[in-house]
């Protein structure tokens, strides 16, 4: 009957979903009363035609003012042409000009006077101001010369015929019908650089600008991904740790199935020790983040490991240049220091960021103190172009670990608390990450480009952290028990690696065919050292150690993809990948022989694997009408294995996984609104789990998802924004999970749900951001911002089921001249919630009689805290 | 404008829209689980405290015999390597009055649906993992998992005797008792009730009484028997015989019916 209700409350959601069309279908096709595209930049071949470069609109003269002849120069009856190259903030001032063709010192220092004092109206994209450059020529001649021949503004240059270079798009634009005095300033050109979205391999595949990731307040790079369709995150262990990430029906735990990268530089990490795959975002500070793309399926062939439920590229940049001070303080003692540089007259892709925080936290053990920083520099120009990338973060935190819910709803330990009991109170966290990178791109004068990245990067990672109380017994020392389970987990990791792809030019066999195609190669190895003890506080004392090893492991990764329209209404993207991975273990407590057994040997297990995993990816795309485009995505991908795992000579059993999804992405209103639709399903071959006696990942078996996502983005008016997205899945078991010795005969049950994934996840985001008044000289502008997630009742183990949870965030700021105050509400409505749920079987000594039957555990979210800002702005 | 009329959605279809979306984030989810929370009553229930033992009729004035706590396992071992887990378990103490043959009340059994394939249990002394040693439950007999009290008449004359008998795990961590046999069942759901069956006869009709009452005939002293000073041999040959399968208790799963 439950069952009934489900599926018939499901149907009537996804019919309107479908009826959806409906609209999409009345949609008049394109016509020239449509709005325009106005001032899009020019499309390349490999641009969609639904996802355009984001709409961008140069900057124009408001002021300006002539330049006077040098007085020194008066007696010599020269004539001269001056080239400068000057930067328009955001508020239309000239902050930086820099002479790209002199004319002499003293025509120079004149053109710079005059320009210094011009004002504009900014360049925007989408309506939102952002720092562009413009090249303005002067030219000085004495009265009574004949006119200039460039007076007049001259027809702008065509629009490359070839793609330009992603990530960067420069647009040479018309000059603006204000024209510049006729003696000084004849034209200029404008050189706006923005980055190209990719092309969307899926309906789901969304590029969320920062328009949208800062309408709503968030504390953490990791927490932009809140506002991404179908994404739920929660940091349940603190701020050195990674977070925890929904996505799409997929219990994500700290990364496993989701490719997260910055850039070239991948953040997953292979064999860790927490979790495979654990992907700590905590390194990123979210003021840097420009964009971020959120790929949900495996449609891409540059998509590597770990892509299963999908991936998520952060995009780094600052818009805003010059210098800004930030300093946050508010709830539980926390503080947190920003420090941006953003040098004017470089393109957003250059910025130096550090961040200090720390706090008190919400409840017992909480406390942390973390530090960041982060920087990018953009060197190159023309053809020829390059990012330097560099991070270093480290952090520590107070761990309260998690509760048993009977003793929460007993009162024997508090909601925030943790449990009074010194291998609780033991419990922290530690990480560190140091990171480089050269991006390198080459744009030939055919259009074809060459990219090549080359990364290293350093972790460490050490957790301390007691999940089931008094339950764990030495297997070194079986006479040792009850001295808490305090697991210690120990990771280092050095990898480097590189990416190289080459795209052809576009090529046109027929003249309804055209398209580019590309090869690409990636390659990571990893030098990984772990080890696993239990530990007895307070004086951490070894009372057993569960894993030492050491690991080798590589990564080859081969794609081929091709883009190809055919006629304007279909488009074919894909192609196929291949991965070879490597691995040579070291397990040095391998072959472990237990006290009961007489030693017939020296423990240790070295053994080597590899395997090959590949799949094919394709996305097509039709667009009848110019407002909608539909299209169909098949891609398979895969997750590498936890290489302690792995025996002699395996071939490496990689998790395969099959995406499947069909929708529709409908733009109407000029683009002031998009409706993506989508239903799709997933097939896992082998899904994992958390573990909490062990601390880590173990298998479940094979597991598929099925559902569907809406997602609105509208910005009706050019100072508001607000986007929501709906995302239903139903997630199951297909198949009992692999036997163990602790459980031989697993429970199944056809069509049974996976735990702890909410079926619903609903997320609104809403952001205004408009001049409220003059002051002085100056402008009051005020922003305000809320965000809003919520999660149906997830299901739990053993027909339990969370409760479902509601979280309210409200931001509001001012900011006038160069000062800027602001305050957050985050959990606006104090609801008090479980952040991650989980089952087991814990003693804590709560109960005279310990039970061992498993039980719903919680780590608490964060209850109502209120921060406050104070920004400055140079 | 006329375009703008005929891209807009029917407020019908938002109506049905916002509707459903409304009944679909109270659902959990479409689904069966695999596992289902239960919860059945536990009984005790014994063969009576009169009983022959050769030619010594054995007469139980006291006996009462603490059991738990009980974790029934779906493993192959109810060790705690194999069986960390329950599947389902009576954790708490409880005393059975072993001369009563009726079922007693003993508490509640709570766990999961699934297969239980063997169990481990103490009877009211423990070794938990947090205890530096063996230590009997607060609700032990007279502080001992079993407290017997009686007469034995035999071609001799009759004697008292007095047993108080310890159970203990062996090592920290361990149940004292576990066995595999005569526990496999099915629970599939809450309409269950279990009994476990003691059998004191079986337990002392190993016992030699008249070696026991050598010297003791006839006088007003109990003989005592316990783990420490008195009749040891006795003491760990009950123990042995209520920890084997030809003594320990039975564990009997019955359906309550709708």
């Amino acid at each position: 009957m439950k069952n009934s209700l489900c599926y018939a409350v499901l149907a009537a959601f996804l019919l309107p979903g479908l009826t959806g069309g409906e609209a999409a279908a009345q949609a008049p096709p394109a016509s020239p009363q449509d709005p325009p595209q106005a001032q899009a930049p020019p499309e390349g071949p490999t641009q969609s035609p639904d996802q355009p470069a984001p709409e961008v609109t140069p900057p124009a003269v408001l002021e300006s003012v002539k330049a006077i002849y040098p007085a020194d120069e008066l007696g010599k009856h020269m004539e001269a042409s001056v080239l400068l190259l000057a930067t328009i903030e955001v508020d239309g001032s000239v902050s930086a000009v820099s002479v790209l063709e002199s004319g002499g010192d003293s025509f120079d220092r004149a053109a710079i006077a005059a320009l210094k004092q011009w004002r504009f109206t900014p360049a925007k994209r989408r309506g939102v101001p952002f720092v562009s450059q413009v090249r303005v020529p002067f030219r000085f001649a004495l009265a009574g010369h004949p006119p200039e021949p460039a007076a007049k503004p001259e027809t702008p240059p065509p629009p490359p015929a070839a793609p330009p270079p992603d990530p960067h798009i420069e647009t040479d634009k018309p000059p603006p019908a204000e024209e510049p005095p006729a003696e000084a300033a004849q034209r200029y050109e404008s050189t706006v650089r923005t980055r190209r979205p990719p092309p969307p391999r899926a309906t789901s595949d969304f590029v969320i600008d920062r328009t949208v990731l800062t309408a709503a307040p968030h504390q953490s790079a990791g927490d932009l991904l809140s506002s991404a369709p179908g994404v739920y995150i929660a940091r349940p262990e603190g701020d050195a740790v990674a977070h925890q990430v929904y996505l799409r029906g997929f219990d994500a735990e700290h990364g496993q199935d989701i490719e997260f990268t910055v850039g070239p530089v991948p953040i997953n990490q292979p064999a860790h020790i927490h979790g495979q795959g654990y992907a700590d975002l905590n390194f990123v500070i979210p003021e840097v983040v420009r964009s971020l793309r959120v790929t949900e399926g495996v449609y891409d062939p540059r998509q590597g490991d770990f892509a299963v439920a999908g991936s998520v590229d952060f995009d780094l940049g600052v818009a805003e240049r010059g210098f800004q001070l930030h300093s946050d303080f508010g709830s539980f003692g926390t503080f947190r220091q920003l420090v941006l540089w953003a040098p004017r007259g470089q393109p957003e892709e250059t910025f130096g960021a550090v961040s200090i925080r720390r706090s008190s936290g919400f409840g017992q053990n909480r406390g942390s103190l973390s530090g960041g920083a982060i920087g990018q520099y953009a060197f190159g120009s023309g053809d020829t172009r390059g990012v330097v990338h560099v991070a270093a973060y480290g952090g520590r935190a107070g761990l309260a670990g998690v509760l048993r819910l009977d003793d929460v709803q007993a009162g024997r330990v508090g909601f925030y608390d943790s449990y009074p009991d010194p291998t609780a109170t033991a419990q922290s966290a530690l990480s560190t990450r140091a990171q480089l990178a050269v991006n390198v791109e080459h744009r030939a004068q055919n259009g074809a480009r060459t990219t090549f990245a080359v990364w290293f990067l350093f972790t460490t990672f050490r957790l301390r952290e007691n999940f089931t109380g008094y339950t764990q017994r030495s297997r070194q020392r079986p006479d040792f028990i009850g001295r808490g389970d305090l697991i210690e987990q120990e990771h280092r990791d050095i990898a480097l690696g590189a990416r190289f792809a080459q795209r052809t030019r576009r090529l046109e066999p027929t003249p309804w065919l055209s398209g580019t195609f590309e090869t690409g190669f990636s390659f990571r190895t990893d030098f990984i050292d772990q080890a696993q003890n239990l530990l007895q506080a307070p004086q951490n004392e070894t009372w057993d150690r569960r894993v030492d090893a050491s690991i080798r492991g590589a990564d080859i990764g081969l794609y081929a993809d091709g883009d190809f329209r055919f006629t304007k209404y279909f488009r074919l993207r894909g192609g196929f990948r291949a991965d070879v991975l490597y691995y040579d273990i070291d397990d040095r407590l391998g072959n472990f022989t237990p006290s009961s057994e007489q030693e017939n040997h020296i423990i240790g297990f070295r053994r080597t694997a590899l395997g090959v995993a590949w799949g094919p990816r394709f996305t097509a795309e039709a667009e009848p009408v110019r407002a909608l485009t539909l299209t169909a995505s098949y891609g398979e991908g895969y997750r590498s294995p936890q290489p302690r795992q792995l025996e002699e000579g395996e071939n490496a059993p990689f998790a395969k996984v099959r995406s499947l999804e069909g929708g529709f992405r409908l733009r109407l209103y000029g683009d002031h609104l998009t409706l993506h639709g989508a239903v799709y399903a997933t097939l896992l071959s082998r899904d994992l789990a958390f573990d909490p006696q062990e601390g880590r990942l173990e298998q479940i078996g094979p597991t598929r998802r099925v559902g569907g996502v809406a997602y609105l983005v509208a910005r009706p008016l050019h100072w508001i924004l607000a986007s929501l997205s709906v995302t239903y899945v139903h997630a199951t078991l297909t198949a009992p999970p692999p036997a163990t010795v602790e459980n031989p005969l697993p429970a199944f049950a056809p069509g049974q749900l996976l735990p702890y994934v909410p079926p619903v996840v609903i997320r609104a985001d809403v952001g205004v951001n408009r001049r409220i008044t003059q002051l002085g000289k100056h402008e009051l502008e005020g922003r305000a911002g809320l965000g809003f997630t919520f999660l149906s009742p997830r299901p739990l183990p053993y027909g339990q089921q969370a409760a479902p949870v509601s979280l309210l965030d409200l931001s509001a700021a001012l900011r006038w001249w160069f000062i800027e105050l602001g305050l957050q509400v985050f959990n606006v409505v104090n609801t008090r919630y479980a952040a991650v749920p989980y089952s087991f079987a814990s003693d804590w000594g709560t109960r005279p009689v310990p039970s061992l039957l498993p039980v719903q555990h919680i780590s608490a979210g964060p209850p109502r805290s209120v921060m406050g800002t104070v920004g400055f702005h140079f | 404008m006329d375009t703008l009329h005929r891209q807009s959605l029917s407020p019908r279809a938002v109506a049905a829209a916002a509707v459903a979306l409304a009944g679909l984030t109270l659902a959990p989810g479409c689904g069966p689980a695999a596992q289902t929370p239960v919860s059945y009553p536990l009984y005790g229930e014994s063969t009576g405290g009169v009983f022959m033992v050769g030619d010594w009729q054995v007469t139980l004035d006291v006996a009462r015999v603490g059991i738990g706590p009980i974790y029934f396992c779906s493993t192959a071992g109810a060790s705690a390597e194999l069986c960390p887990t329950s599947l389902n378990e009576f954790a708490d103490v409880a005393v059975i009055d072993a001369r009563d043959p009726t079922p007693q009340r003993l508490g509640e059994v709570n766990g999961v649906t699934g297969e239980i394939r063997s169990v481990g249990y103490d009877l009211a002394y423990t070794w938990f993992p947090r205890q530096a040693e063996p230590t009997a439950a607060p609700m032990a007999p007279e502080g001992h998992s079993a407290h017997f009290e009686g007469q034995a008449t035999g071609p001799e004359g009759s004697f008292r005797f007095i047993a108080d008998v310890d159970v203990v795990p062996r090592y920290a961590g361990l149940r004292a008792i576990r066995q595999v046999t005569g526990v496999d069942t099915r629970v599939t759901d809450s309409a269950l009730r279990l009994d476990i069956r003691l059998d004191p006869q079986s337990w002392w009709k190993v016992i030699d009484f008249s070696a026991l009452g050598e010297g003791n005939v006839g006088t007003s002293l109990p003989v005592l028997i316990d783990r420490t000073d008195h009749n040891i041999v006795v003491h760990d040959t009950l123990v042995a015989r209520i920890t084997t399968a030809a003594g320990a208790p039975t564990f009997l799963w019955s359906p309550t019916g709708p």
